[in-house]
């Protein structure tokens, strides 16, 4: 583990140093160094989407309620409500599930699309050759969030973090925790 | 040529009546899923909210069993 290195992790975090989170496949003495998801602004569209929704319920029941019968309003309101629900539910799992693992042995990225389909790819920490970081957009400089693209020796997986925040910061975490696998003591 | 309302058309009601059971069945059907999927995510990649998480599936779960029961007894 990196010397220097302080804890710094909160319940929904996108940039977790040293957390309480770990994934199925870990090794007994294995330690989660670092635990990233996309960056809260990533959820900006899906949140806008529910609260146009919302907006349309309301205007419904104000212009349109009047016309129907109360049966029909209330069929709609609660059919409206449930499948907000469920649109916002749905992208919350998505981006709270889809991470990206930096452990003392290696490197894991977990991606979920949709919530059935989910794609694992890893690589051992002492086999990466270069580790980037991809700044881009207005958004992203403003930010401070980006991409980390990790490439490995070999034939081993290549791994990309996306939207992540405090890239660069990522970047030297990954190099520091690969140079001590690499090189312990 | 009907030149009414739209929501004086002829089985307008049966309609949407028909389109809500069936639209909340189907959203039963979803919540069955989820809270499976978050069950095995919670196993799959542990954190401290899996708990919370798992709970508001089963949430969504139970909300969608009873719009699909006023569904139905509002037939």
């Amino acid at each position: 583990m990196p010397a220097g290195l302080k804890p710094k992790s909160k319940s929904l975090s996108s940039f977790n140093v040293m957390p309480n989170a770990f994934f199925a496949e870990i090794d007994q003495d294995e330690n989660t160094i670092l635990m990233l998801r996309a960056h809260p602004i990533t959820l900006v569209p899906w949140i806008f989407n529910t609260i146009v929704g919302i907006a349309a319920l309301i205007l419904f029941n104000i212009f349109l309620a009047q016309y129907l019968s109360f049966s029909i309003t209330l069929r709609v309101d609660l059919l409206g409500a449930v499948l907000l629900l469920a649109y916002a539910w749905y992208n919350f799992l998505i981006w709270y599930y889809t991470v990206g693992f930096v452990t003392d042995k290696r490197l894991i990225d977990i991606d979920y699309y949709g919530i059935v389909k989910r794609v694992v790819s890893q690589a051992p920490i002492i086999k990466l050759s270069d580790v980037t970081a991809k700044v881009a957009g207005f958004f992203g400089q403003i930010l401070n969030y980006g991409n980390v693209h990790v490439t490995t020796e070999g034939t081993t997986q290549n791994i990309e973090f996306l939207d992540v925040p405090y890239p660069d910061e990522a970047v030297a975490i990954i190099n520091d925790v690969g140079t001590e696998a690499a090189h312990p003591g | 040529m009907f030149t009414g309302s739209i929501f004086d058309l002829p089985y307008f009601d049966i309609l949407i009546y028909g389109f809500g059971v069936v639209l909340s069945f189907l959203f039963v059907l979803y919540s069955l899923v989820i809270v499976g999927q978050t069950s095995a995510l919670k196993k799959a990649v542990v954190t401290d909210n899996g708990g919370i998480i798992q709970i508001v599936s089963i949430i969504q779960l139970v909300v969608a069993i009873a719009v699909f029961i006023v569904s139905l007894i509002y037939w």
